[in-house]
């Protein structure tokens, strides 16, 4: 019952876990090999990450949304089933270790002075607190705060238009349609594949004739904020200095200098940005817990919550020591890695399909 | 708590041997899972081969 969520909670969480890693990061990502035409790169990713989650959510309407973890034991029996599902895990909890890196690393840059495993042992205590309220608590707490959130959004894209120069965007296309085919393709895997993961929590969703329709529309409307932003820097910026800046879009919003009061509200992207992390974070933290209390046959998933907490943090260490070795990895392996992890989820919905298909028609025969 | 089966008391405690050892390592200098390595050991080279030496 605690995580029960509505249609609406299901597209404010969907929306903000695609803006969470790549709120900051997208602009940097594909204006690094796109340059003048990141833009582009970005609307594609969009559209592509779209065309896949519409053949995710065929089969999982197919399926009538059951929980993923229940669909892989019938595709592949007791054994086999549970190890795939382990490796369904261990997917979310590096990703979910990666996410907690993306806060230290952003936080580390705008207060040096503080160590990283402060904001660590914050995140991960919020995202523990997050998943024992369950879902139910979250769906709510972000369908509040998302309404102020995207207000804010839209207020500084509504401020940058004055400052954007088309002259930035020229020349179109002047090395080809290669680099922008690369960065769309590193946008993909970071926000679009790894939803393949929500496909978890669509069980919790009360109405489920209305997932379809809310789920792809909260893709559009996050991919639009993400493309909004990179058009944002690439315009006001430039592409020379989106591809040297850690963050473009925090320090996009130096430049909005509305009256003496509304002016210098960086800081206030940051906010955004460590909440929908939170986001992210606790939806991850939540899906792990989901899936070993499924492995383990157990009622709850309370019990599993320090262990995991624990492990988290130390992978949060392991993974990598800076945001330039992070965005390296992120950019070669990503995409891959999740195109991956969703070609196996794509192929246990299959097989599970076929398989309830022939149980229904021995069902029928008998 | 009270209520372990058995299938949940192999999670429970694998999952602590999991982190402790984890953890451990960490704090003796050892990456006792080092995932991200191993990933880009399998991926890294498909990547080269798609688009080219990163610049």
């Amino acid at each position: 019952m605690k995580n029960n969520i509505t249609h609406l909670q299901l597209f404010f969480i969907t929306a903000n876990f695609i803006i969470g890693s790549s709120l900051l990061l997208a602009p940097l990502i594909t204006g690094s090999v796109a340059h003048e035409d990141a833009w582009l790169s970005m609307i594609l990713a969009v559209v592509t990450g779209l065309l896949f989650n519409v053949l995710m959510l065929f089969l999982m309407k197919k399926l009538n949304y059951q929980s993923l973890f229940d669909i892989i034991d019938q595709a592949y029996g007791k054994w086999l089933g549970t190890l795939v599902n382990l490796v369904l895990l261990v997917f979310t909890f590096h990703l979910c270790a990666l996410v907690v890196g993306n806060t230290d690393d952003f936080m580390v840059v705008v207060k040096p002075d503080t160590a990283p495993y402060f904001y660590q042992f914050i995140m991960i205590a919020l995202a523990m607190y997050g998943a024992a309220s369950g879902l139910k608590s979250l769906g709510k707490t972000n369908e509040a705060m998302s309404l102020l959130f995207y207000t804010i959004i839209f207020l500084s894209i509504i401020l940058l238009i004055p400052k954007v120069e088309f002259q930035n965007f020229k020349p179109y296309l002047y090395h080809g349609w290669k680099p922008v085919i690369q960065g769309g393709y590193n946008s993909l895997g970071v926000p679009f594949l790894e939803l393949i993961l929500m496909t978890a929590i669509f069980t919790f969703v009360k109405e489920k004739n209305k997932i379809r329709r809310y789920y792809l529309m909260s893709i559009l409307f996050g991919g639009s904020i993400l493309t909004a932003f990179v058009v944002a820097a690439i315009g006001v910026e430039g592409a020379f200095m989106v591809q040297r800046e850690t963050y473009p879009t925090y320090s996009l919003m130096r430049d909005i200098h509305a009256t003496v009061v509304f002016e210098r509200i960086e800081i206030v992207m940051g906010v955004i940005w460590i909440f929908v992390l939170f986001v992210k974070i606790t939806t991850l933290f939540t899906i792990i817990l989901l899936g070993l209390q499924h492995i383990g046959r157990s009622n709850g998933y309370n019990a599993y919550l320090l262990p995991l907490g624990i492990a988290i943090w130390t992978l949060t260490n392991l993974t990598h020591e800076n945001i330039v070795e992070n965005a390296a990895f992120t950019s070669q392996n990503w995409t891959l890695y999740s195109f991956t992890i969703y070609l196996l989820v794509i192929l246990s919905l299959l097989i599970g399909l076929v398989k309830q298909k022939k149980g229904g028609q021995q069902q029928n025969s008998g | 708590m009270n209520n372990l089966n058995k299938s949940n008391k192999w999670v429970f405690g694998c999952l602590w041997v999991f982190s402790l050892t984890l953890l451990i390592g960490y704090s003796m200098g050892y990456n006792l899972f080092p995932i991200t390595k191993w990933i880009s050991t399998i991926f890294e080279p498909i990547h080269i081969s798609l688009f080219g030496e990163p610049k």
